[in-house]
């Protein structure tokens, strides 16, 4: 009886201690795991999406995590993506993404990036087999994931996560500490990534370009293991091969993507061969080679909506609470958006795009004029642009109304001027070479020769963007809040 | 598959322990199973060197058997086949670790005379100078008649392949592990506790200090020429920590895996450098080396029996050999030739000593004696590890140069080693380590074994566990960049 006990005293605390082990062990490989939005995040968040939202799953490398924005897909179209892409990601990476994918979520339609057509290598480089695979939870996908991305000899250390990222230990930042699965807010990160800024791209025709590039065995095997998934659970598959700079290497992989498509009956848009439909005139569309800025994915993300909702019925769920997350991932990108902005012209063509109010404060000590782009810009979100270069101070408020904007001057009483906003009151005193502001954000800037805008993000009033154009004419943009 | 990796903890090791309990009634299918594992866990560095270790274990137990047999009725023929034996497995190390450096040096010599001969390059097998030495002790303790000839083969072949034991040691004795092989091993959970206890121990001296250590001096001895002073000396200083930390976190490993199993295996390191003397400190350092060297080379050379000049030789050809063993280069059998100098100067030293002592009125029974006894021993024994990590003589004599030279102790305070390998948190966490290896060795030396550990709260054991494990998963030096790092030891 007593050696029965000892017995039970000892199954018990070994289980404890076990238990007490692990949950540790859980807890520490969540926090040092690396937060990459370039295929880690993007599946950890996938995890914590409602179950079945998703109308569009985006699949594959960055030409589709970043050259997509699903924002445009929801405000435009309001069909719900979720870009889950990862670094230059092999098919047979999308293939179990997509498994693990189809586990919660049943999308009217797949959209497969098929870069990985390009690829010649039978594993990832390291760094890429550890952001395809780390945020997957463990599972039979994940094993089978790590097995097939990597060499034997790394199994385990994928597997395990934590040897391959423990030394992360001296640069963790609060972010780290703040992303589990009970974290509020990452039902609303949609994977999108972007870039700000314009790179010079050798844009060229290829529709001369015939050749069949030879796709790998490996690769190849897995892009049909994806077709005949998504034929096996009725799930409608997009192939797309999006705007390059390496389009002359790429054309004949994508030549042979075509006809592989057309032997699976797949269908397949191929945007290198589509400038002109796409409007993709000129290089300014591109921040690299395999990278297109916000204005080049607002465009085929456009395109790719209207392609969706002409071939499939997928309803309009804008205003349903059950996708809410849409919204304020819209509002996100809207807001993260404007702080990249370093050109003037650009944050005043995003104010107008979204109709979105602002307040623009001028405070020079002459009748300094702005620039002929900004002025452009100005005048487009209604105000004189001749009263406001003649002017010393000024405050504006600008509101759209049915897609036309409205500037009202609101007079300066002493130093100070009141203006009425979307969700409140508030104030702009001029002192001398500064400016202060209570509402929306109390700021008290030295603004001399500046025009600050303060800007209202509609879903997020209490969150607005305060810019300041400096030195007037400079064309430089800096962010105060 | 290395005793650290996880293919050994978490498949190898719970499988091999899951059949030992299985089979706990029977021992010779026990034995079988643990030679299965001990030769695929040796067959993981490489398959052709199992070939190796089975020559080896052919030659001695067959070696052992006949000489033995022969023995009753014809002496010296069944010495001569235990000689053979024995010169069998000494010449294949001979061969694979020392034929190279003997090349190497005949060449030097031939150069000058514009001649060179060709000498194939062989690869050394893993281990090797483990289990020769551990074979050897058979076949030598059964000529000095300490043990009796083993018939079981898969007894035998057990002791000489013993997995927890054959690439780094400790080299265990025929008279210590083979009657343990023989009889029935009980499980225990107070064993498992231990295992764990000492397995643990272990993994945090080679994880957090030692390879902690060795981001500081591979960047110093790499390229000692690019440093100068304290820089040189403090990298001496750490890496006499590393190696200890290094070969005795193995050493606890092993033992912790050993113990799993209900085998006993002798301590190999003791509180090294909380010697009072360079003997003491060998009595503490490599144990099972030191050991086999004193009782099968030293004592039967005469030892200290045959006058002091021959006890001095003696002394001095145990630590050439000493240092041979640890290596084929010159810088070895220098930093042999160091010790043997230390040891013998000290005896030769000891009344003088004694005497300044009294005429100073110095109490050697003093706290504050003993601490500089012990200061004088980790400054002499560090200054040897330079010639033993250096890797020739000539960069050794360079790296001693540049340690008198360009003296900057602002080289402390500037930041400067903040950019020797190791960043600011590093260091930190070094110290606090290293920190807790002294607050340990003070406990140790006190007596207190892993046996009065267990028997501590509960509660207190577990959280100590729990915070080491944490502790090494999360600050060790381990993982993918890393997978290079492979122990010190195993090399020899």
């Amino acid at each position: 009886m007593k050696k029965s006990i000892t017995y039970i005293k000892r199954f018990i605390s070994l289980a404890i201690f076990i238990s007490v082990l692990f949950g540790c062990l859980w807890y520490l490989n969540t926090v040092l795991i690396p937060k990459r939005a370039d295929g880690i995040t993007t599946m950890q968040n996938l995890y914590a999406q409602e179950e079945n939202t998703i109308d569009v799953l985006l699949l594959g490398s960055s030409r589709n995590g970043m050259n997509f924005d699903v924002s445009v897909l929801w405000d435009e179209f309001g069909m719900s993506g979720y870009s889950l892409w990862g670094s230059v990601q092999p098919f047979w990476n999308s293939y179990f993404s997509l498994k693990e994918a189809l586990k919660t979520q049943t999308p009217s339609v797949v959209v497969l990036d098929t870069f990985a057509s390009t690829l010649r290598m039978e594993h990832s480089d390291y760094s890429r087999q550890v952001t395809n695979v780390s945020g997957m939870k463990f599972s039979l996908n994940k094993l089978e994931a790590i097995c097939v991305s990597a060499h034997f000899d790394r199994w385990d250390d994928l597997l395990l996560g934590t040897p391959l990222y423990h030394q992360r230990y001296s640069s963790l930042t609060e972010n780290d500490f703040s992303h589990f699965p009970w974290t509020e807010g990452l039902i609303n990160d949609k994977g999108t990534s972007y870039r700000y800024g314009t790179g010079e791209i050798d844009v060229v025709d290829v529709s001369e370009i015939t050749e069949l590039g030879e796709i790998t065995e490996k690769e190849k095997s897995y892009l049909i293991k994806i077709i005949e998934l998504c034929k096996e659970k009725d799930i409608p598959l997009v192939l797309t091969a999006t705007p390059t700079g390496r389009r002359v290497d790429d054309q004949p992989y994508y030549n042979s993507v075509a006809k592989i498509a057309e032997e699976y009956g797949v269908d397949f848009i191929n945007f290198n061969l589509m400038d002109e439909e796409i409007g993709f005139v000129a290089d300014d569309y591109w921040t690299d080679n395999d990278h297109l800025n916000t204005n080049g994915s607002r465009k085929i993300s456009r395109y790719l909506g209207e392609y969706i909702d002409s071939k499939y019925d997928i309803a309009d769920h804008r205003g349903d609470a059950a996708y809410e997350s849409w919204d304020v991932f819209s509002s996100q990108i809207r807001e993260n958006y404007l702080k990249m902005i370093t050109a003037p012209d650009d944050l005043l063509a995003e104010i107008e795009r979204y109709n979105m109010e602002a307040v623009v404060i001028k405070n020079t000590d002459g009748d300094t004029g702005v620039s002929e782009s900004v002025s452009a810009g100005l005048e487009n979100l209604g105000i004189d642009t001749l009263r406001f270069n003649d002017c010393k101070q000024g405050v504006w408020y600008l509101k759209s109304t049915d897609g036309k904007y409205t500037a009202e001057e609101i007079q300066i009483v002493g130093n100070t001027a009141k203006y009425v906003c979307c969700s409140g009151t508030g104030d702009v005193v001029f002192n001398g070479d500064s400016v202060s502001c209570s509402f929306p954000c109390e700021i008290s800037e030295n603004n001399k020769n500046d025009v600050t805008v303060l800007i209202f993000n509609p879903d997020m009033p209490h969150k607005s963007n305060v810019v300041a154009m400096e030195n007037i004419n400079s064309n430089v943009i800096r962010h105060i809040k | 598959m290395e005793i650290l990796d996880f293919v050994f903890l978490a498949v190898f090791l719970p499988a091999l322990f899951v059949g030992y309990c299985i089979f706990q009634k029977w021992v010779k299918v026990q034995n079988l199973l643990i030679l299965l594992g001990s030769l695929a866990f040796y067959a993981s560095y490489g398959f052709d060197n199992v070939a190796f270790l089975l020559f080896s274990i052919l030659i001695t137990y067959f070696g052992g058997m006949i000489g033995s047999g022969l023995s009753k009725n014809h002496r010296k023929a069944g010495k001569a086949v235990h000689i053979i034996s024995l010169l069998l497995n000494f010449g294949m190390l001979f061969v694979f670790k020392y034929a190279g450096f003997i090349g190497d040096n005949i060449n030097s010599i031939l150069g000058k005379f514009e001649q060179n001969i060709n000498f194939p390059e062989l690869l050394l097998p893993i281990g090797l100078s483990f289990f020769v030495f551990q074979s050897s002790t058979y076949i030598l303790d059964l000529m000095q008649n300490k043990t009796v000839v083993e018939k079981n083969i898969i007894d035998f072949a057990l002791f000489v392949s013993f997995f927890p034991t054959i690439i780094s040691g400790p080299i265990q004795r025929s008279t210590v592990l083979l009657p343990q092989i023989k009889v029935k091993r009980e499980i225990r959970y107070t064993n498992f506790q231990k295992a764990v206890y000492l397995f643990l121990w272990g993994a945090f001296m080679k994880f957090i200090i030692a390879d902690r250590i060795a981001l500081f001096t591979n960047e110093v001895f790499g390229n000692s020429d690019g440093y100068r002073g304290l820089v040189l000396i403090l990298s001496a200083v750490a890496y006499s920590v590393q190696i200890y930390a290094d070969f005795a976190g193995y050493s606890y490993m092993a033992t912790g895996c050993a113990t799993l199993f209900g085998f006993n295996i002798r301590e190999n390191f003791r509180q090294p450098y909380l010697a009072t003397s360079i003997a003491d400190f060998w009595r503490r350092w490599h144990i099972s080396l030191t050991s086999w060297f004193r009782d099968y080379l030293y004592i039967p050379l005469g030892g200290n029996r045959k006058g002091n000049f021959r006890k001095y030789l003696n002394v001095l050809i145990v630590f050439l050999v000493s240092g041979l063993w640890h290596g084929a280069e010159w810088s070895f059998v220098i930093w042999g030739a160091i010790h043997a100098i230390y040891q013998i100067a000290g005896s030769l030293t000891l009344k003088k000593r004694q005497k300044l002592c009294s005429v100073l009125k110095i109490d050697r029974n003093t706290t504050a004696y003993r601490m500089w006894q012990r200061l004088c021993v980790f400054v002499m024994t560090t200054f040897a590890w330079v010639f033993f990590r250096a890797g020739s003589l000539g960069t050794a004599i360079k790296y001693i140069a540049g340690m008198f030279t360009g003296w900057k102790p602002w080289t402390i305070t500037d930041g400067t080693l903040f950019n020797v390998g190791i960043e600011p948190i590093e260091w930190n966490i070094l110290f606090i380590s290293v920190l807790v290896l002294v607050i340990v060795s003070v406990y140790r030396e006190r007596g207190k074994t892993c046996d009065d550990f267990v028997k501590i709260n509960t509660v207190f054991r577990y959280a100590i566990c729990l915070v080491l494990i944490i502790v090494i998963v999360v600050f060790g030096i381990y993982g993918a960049e890393y997978s290079d790092s492979a122990f010190i030891y195993a090399g020899f």
